[in-house]
């Protein structure tokens, strides 16, 4: 076994443990963590596929996805916090104003 | 095998090892902000595969943005919001069965890309001259997307208030 299959390995738990986690949590927190899991588990397979095709394309490409995922939490999160004024919780079940 | 490689493999088994144990904590436990700290750990334990495949600059980019300041703000918010944990009732066989699947797909595809060795790996200087000369237009891209998320995130929080 070589680094490479090992990652893909670690990879492949980390996103079937993300999208459990994703599938099953009500609570809009636990849910965006369960995604940050799978965003995790796609940077190492961005990572380990960059460092054997194209090492310089893939890093920059790796520096601009963990800089915008960063990013992405800060909106999620001020979300979430103005779903919480409103609503008082963060049961996504209960998050229905969208709804037509 | 030499000390080096003992060394090093005794790194990546413990970080894949640290890294799955502490996702299955952020999914089980019921405390969000624990599940926010152990995503934390998680972070900083791919910065540490990210770092022994080769890219050492990446895993510190990745422990500074993401898990210093990303995951940090993420526990600090979790922090201050008074919820109830809650899952889906009845749903979690067909959702283990699901998550195994998918892991199971992302393996098989993944594995089955014909991967070379690791080629030689580009310094910190090469980078930033791709990322400014060949790749400037997606850098500027970036900033833009950046302070355009800083002021909706500013927004958006301030909505709330009455």
């Amino acid at each position: 076994m070589n680094v490479i299959l090992g990652s893909i390995g670690v990879a492949a738990t980390l996103f079937a443990v993300g999208a459990y986690g994703a599938i099953t949590h009500r609570n809009i927190i636990r849910v965006l963590i369960s995604l940050e899991l799978m965003f995790n588990s796609v940077l190492i397979l961005l990572v380990v596929l960059a460092a054997t095709r194209a090492p310089l394309d893939g890093y920059v490409l790796a520096l601009i996805v963990i800089a915008l995922t960063s990013s992405e939490i800060g909106v999620i999160v001020s979300i979430i916090v103005l779903l919480f004024r409103r609503l008082g919780s963060t049961d996504v079940t209960q998050a229905k104003t969208l709804k037509g | 095998m030499y000390l080096s490689d003992f060394l090093f493999w005794g790194a990546f088994a413990t970080l894949s090892i640290t890294a799955v144990l502490f996702a299955l904590i952020a999914v089980k436990t019921k405390d969000s902000v624990y599940a926010a700290i152990s995503l934390g750990f998680v972070g900083s334990s791919v910065a540490g595969m990210i770092a022994l495949i080769g890219f050492g600059y990446l895993a510190v980019f990745h422990l500074i943005i993401y898990v210093g300041a990303a995951v940090t703000f993420m526990t600090f918010s979790v922090l201050m919001l008074k919820e109830k944990p809650g899952t889906i009732r009845g749903i979690w066989p067909l959702a283990l069965l699901n998550s195994v699947l998918l892991g199971v797909v992302v393996f098989l595809v993944t594995s089955r890309i014909p991967l070379s060795s690791p080629k030689a790996l580009p310094g910190i200087v090469e980078v930033a001259e791709t990322l400014l000369v060949k790749y400037w237009f997606p850098m500027l891209l970036t900033i833009l997307s950046l302070a355009t998320v800083i002021i909706e995130g500013i927004v958006i929080a301030r909505g709330g208030e009455r």
